[in-house]
């Protein structure tokens, strides 16, 4: 069941709203969280029940370890807990990954059955371990079992995170906070909602036409212009902020209606003015977990700089794979990784040339170039996070980077006194094959969605005053009081509005692009 | 104002729109999905149901259902055609409901589904709404015109995008089972919100409909007051215009006539898809030939100039694709060749129904 789907919106969300907030208000505590993780379960299960039995095994599972470990800490316990985790996802995951790659390098047949990924597991994997790491640790409260399986496959969270900490959601559970539901709560979370439907039907989905059928080509061998690659990566660059944007809108806007604040998880991360900047503002909480559990286990920056940047490389390479079983996610996270090493080496180098230095301080054109230059390595690296394969991927670099030489209109080779032509170009038309669709409207589009993402609100901006999401104080925000979110005319007519044409256009569900991972 | 009475008012104003617009919808049913309309069915939708069913064909005045429409119906619903014609409006006189009928040597009885400015993208959309036929006809031949190996050549293909989108996802391999399989019921009352169905029934407001109507019998060398569309797709033109096609005032100047707007005349990428295209309909059982139509001796007057060229240059491409991809290929865009005399022809780029009774192979 998809949050962009009639029978979520009209069904679904509205019986399992009603039914919770009718068993707080008698006092059945126990009920309503009962009741919630039912219907997150049933929504779980909507896609495949056999795939219940996985999910509901891993939470008693890991639920018994974190007993046991909260008792004796015993480190043996931890690696076989945090191993089994590894090993499931390991096997659902990676295991034909691996397997191919073994018989491609040393020409062996081992055999597997294509093996389906369930749904969310890196989510609720990444989610436990870090539960049992804390409670190894002695950081974790006791929980009920049920207050735990609410946990792992609360609904609005389960299925593309934010990767939810357990202290921030189970302090939320209890029989204090749920009885204190406000109806303010359902408000700010219905309006939340649409703004994400709002950006996922209409934004995400309307530029994804623009996209897939550009890299669809590349895969298939076709050989673009160079007009046409730009087109595609940027169409592709804004469908995955406004599908994941409005996923995140979606999510924490649930959540909401529930009494539950969600950790923030995006904070428009094509503002940033370096690659440092983005990662605190693309899913912030993978970001977080990757820290927080890989990268400071691993000495972090402790261990001297050489040591830093081989931790960066390595954490954000396993981020990459984290996304996928693919060489392309690999390629991406390690790209990633190394934007981190230069984007730090930079800083050290500013330090020791201006100690004094103060970035904040920056010229206008300064931070614009920094965006722009950030921005523009993004749009690269997310060309290796799309393609299917290595071959793909060259196919498409090869274009945006004039290795099939650039193509202008054909008009234009006599105008300009024919500059063009002395400069090499060709004059096949700008966009030959067929894949990018009207050029015009793609340019546009994408034009106006750059525009939105550098210089509009964002949504946590907008209901800051709300408290709609957790860790949001950490961001500076940027948007002037008086469009902050209240309870007023104006915000009713927009939202009203923008949840109608989102629910007129939800013909075609099409899923959230991190549903994959 | 009170978060509960913003709450109720947020709500009440989604449902009001919402209801605004499954009532228009409801009311206006520009595709009569609900029925709901006291007045006679007049959707493109009944005109195809309609056509189908005609003796002779139906009327197809000016202005009236879209051509597009009624060949994307015609294409997932025609049950008795052995073969079907793709191309524009060059291929729209191919029938074989004549007493001499076309291409025979091809076929007994064809579906033709040729629109007006056909080009590679309504290969495409229509190849899509054929395979959802159960009883999609075993041989498929596509009409191919100078432009046609080339993108966005003309833009009415957007009628069906979806159809377009999807045969492309089919093709790149993203697709499952192209048959649909979702509820009727539930699909019909997901379109009283939809807002491109929305769209529609605001532009009928205030549109003269037009009424389904059949033909009387006719002669198809002199036609009747409107263009009819034949049972089998196929189009006669009006009585005006054959008549002004054959009168003296239509003499047709030799001269380079313009056949390619803008941009390259082949595209490989669009030869590439057109090959995967060939080879899916291949592997699903279906026999693919090529057409080409020719074009009046006028057009060659001129052997330097660029028309000329282009048809030369895609001509010799057709006949290499048809032999790369083992299928035939037939007819020829010089009329010389296929043996069509002057006066084959209403226009310059139009041949009558006599220029296109037998075929030619060229491989």
């Amino acid at each position: 069941m998809l949050f962009n789907s009639y029978v979520f919106i009209f069904l679904f969300l509205p019986i399992t709203l009603i039914g919770f907030h009718l068993l707080c208000r008698y006092q059945q505590h126990t009920a309503a969280i009962s009741w919630l993780t039912g219907a997150s379960l049933f929504f779980y299960g909507w896609w495949n029940p056999i795939y219940l039995v996985l999910i509901l095994s891993s939470i008693a599972f890991n639920y018994t370890v974190g007993l046991i470990l909260d008792r004796t800490s015993s480190k043996t316990v931890l690696t076989l807990g945090a191993s089994a985790n590894l090993a499931l996802i390991g096997y659902f995951k990676y295991a034909n990954f691996f397997i191919e790659n073994i018989n491609t390098t040393l020409g062996t047949q081992i055999h597997l059955e294509r093996i389906i990924l369930p749904l969310a597991i890196s989510f609720f994997t990444f989610q436990q371990i870090a539960y049992l790491v804390d409670a190894y640790r002695g950081k974790i409260g006791r929980y009920g079992l049920i207050n735990y399986c609410l946990f792992v496959t609360f609904f609005p969270q389960l299925i593309a995170g934010p990767i939810v900490h357990h202290k921030e959601m189970l302090a939320q559970l209890s029989k204090d906070a749920l009885s204190q539901l406000k109806s303010k709560n359902v408000a700010i979370g219905l309006s939340i909602f649409f703004i994400g439907l709002f950006k996922k039907v209409v934004l995400a989905d309307t530029i994804s036409a623009h996209a897939t059928p550009v890299f669809d080509a590349a895969e298939q061998g076709i050989m673009l212009t160079f007009f046409e690659a730009w087109g595609g990566a940027l169409a592709y660059t804004f469908q995955l902020y406004f599908d994941f944007s409005g996923y995140s809108d979606m999510a924490l806007g649930i959540a909401r209606m529930f009494g539950v604040i969600l950790p923030l998880n995006f904070f428009s991360p094509y503002k940033a003015r370096s690659i440092i900047e983005f990662w605190r503002c693309w899913h912030i909480t993978l970001s977080r977990f990757l820290r927080d559990y890989l990268y400071f286990p691993l000495g972090g920056s402790r261990k001297g700089p050489n040591r830093r940047y081989v931790n960066l490389l390595l954490v954000m390479t396993i981020g990459g794979l984290w996304h996928g079983a693919g060489w392309t996610f690999i390629l991406w996270g390690a790209l990633h990784g190394v934007y981190l090493c230069v984007n730090h080496l930079w800083i050290d180098a500013k330090k020791r040339h201006s100690p004094a230095h103060d970035t904040r301080q920056n010229s206008q054109w300064k931070t614009w170039g920094a965006r722009a230059l950030t921005f523009l390595c993004i749009v690269v690296a997310w060309v290796l996070f799309r393609c299917e394969s290595i071959t793909g991927a060259t196919q498409f670099y090869s274009a945006m980077f004039g290795g099939n030489g650039i193509s202008l209109a054909p008009e234009m080779a006599v105008e300009a006194n024919g500059i063009f032509t002395h400069l090499g170009f060709r004059f096949d038309g700008m966009f030959i094959d067929g894949s990018f669709g009207d050029p015009k409207q793609g340019g546009w589009l994408i034009l106006g969605l750059l525009l939105l993402a550098w210089f509009a609100p964002n949504t946590a901006e907008l209901f800051k005053k709300e408290n709609p999401a957790l860790g949001l104080e950490s961001f500076n925000d940027t948007a002037p009081a008086r469009i902050h979110w209240k309870a007023s005319w104006i915000w009713l007519v927009a939202t009203v509005l923008i949840a109608t044409i989102a629910l007129m256009l939800i013909q075609k569900q099409s899923e959230f692009l991190y549903f994959q991972f | 104002m009170k978060t509960t009475r913003y709450t109720t008012y947020l709500l009440f104003g989604i449902g009001l729109l919402l209801a605004l617009v499954a009532t228009t919808n409801y009311i206006i049913d520009p595709a009569n999905i609900y029925g709901s309309t006291d007045e006679v069915d007049n959707s493109t939708n009944a005109y195809a149901t309609r056509l189908i069913q005609s003796e002779h064909g139906l009327l197809w005045p000016n202005d009236s259902w879209s051509e597009r429409e009624i060949k994307q119906n015609l294409a997932s619903r025609i049950t008795n055609a052995d073969c079907a014609i793709i191309g524009s409006s060059r291929v729209m006189q191919i029938s074989s409901r004549l007493e001499e009928p076309c291409f025979s040597e091809l076929s007994s009885s064809i579906v033709n589904l040729g629109v007006s400015g056909g080009t590679l993208e309504d290969y495409i959309a229509l190849s899509w709404e054929l395979l959802r036929n159960s009883k999609c006809p075993q041989k498929i031949i596509f009409g191919i015109d100078p432009w046609a190996l080339n993108w966005r050549q003309d833009s009415r293909w957007a009628t069906y995008k979806e159809s377009y989108n999807s045969m492309r996802m089919l093709l790149a391999g993203n697709a499952g089972d192209i048959s649909d399989t979702s509820s009727t019921t539930f699909n019909a009352l997901q379109n009283l919100i939809n807002l491109e169905y929305f769209h529609r029934s605001l532009s009928m407001i205030g549109i003269q409909t037009h009424t389904i109507t059949e033909a009387p019998e006719f002669d198809p060398e002199i036609g009747i007051q409107h263009p009819i569309i034949r049972p089998d797709g196929s189009l006669v033109y009006s009585e005006a215009f054959i008549k002004k096609a054959a009168g003296p005032e239509r003499k047709i100047e030799a001269g380079d006539y313009k056949i390619i707007e803008h941009g390259a005349v082949i595209s490989p990428a669009a030869i590439q898809l057109f090959k995967q295209l060939v080879l899916h309909l291949k592997s699903e059982g279906i026999e693919v030939h090529l057409m080409l139509i020719p074009y009046h001796h006028s057009v060659w007057a001129n052997q330097n100039s660029r028309t000329v060229t282009v048809m030369q240059e895609v001509e010799a491409a057709v006949i290499g694709l048809a032999n790369e991809l083992d299928i035939a290929a037939w007819g020829s865009y010089n009329p010389k060749i296929v043996e069509c005399d002057e006066f084959g022809f209403y226009d310059y780029m139009h041949p009558k129904t006599s220029s296109l009774i037998h075929a030619k192979r060229r491989n």
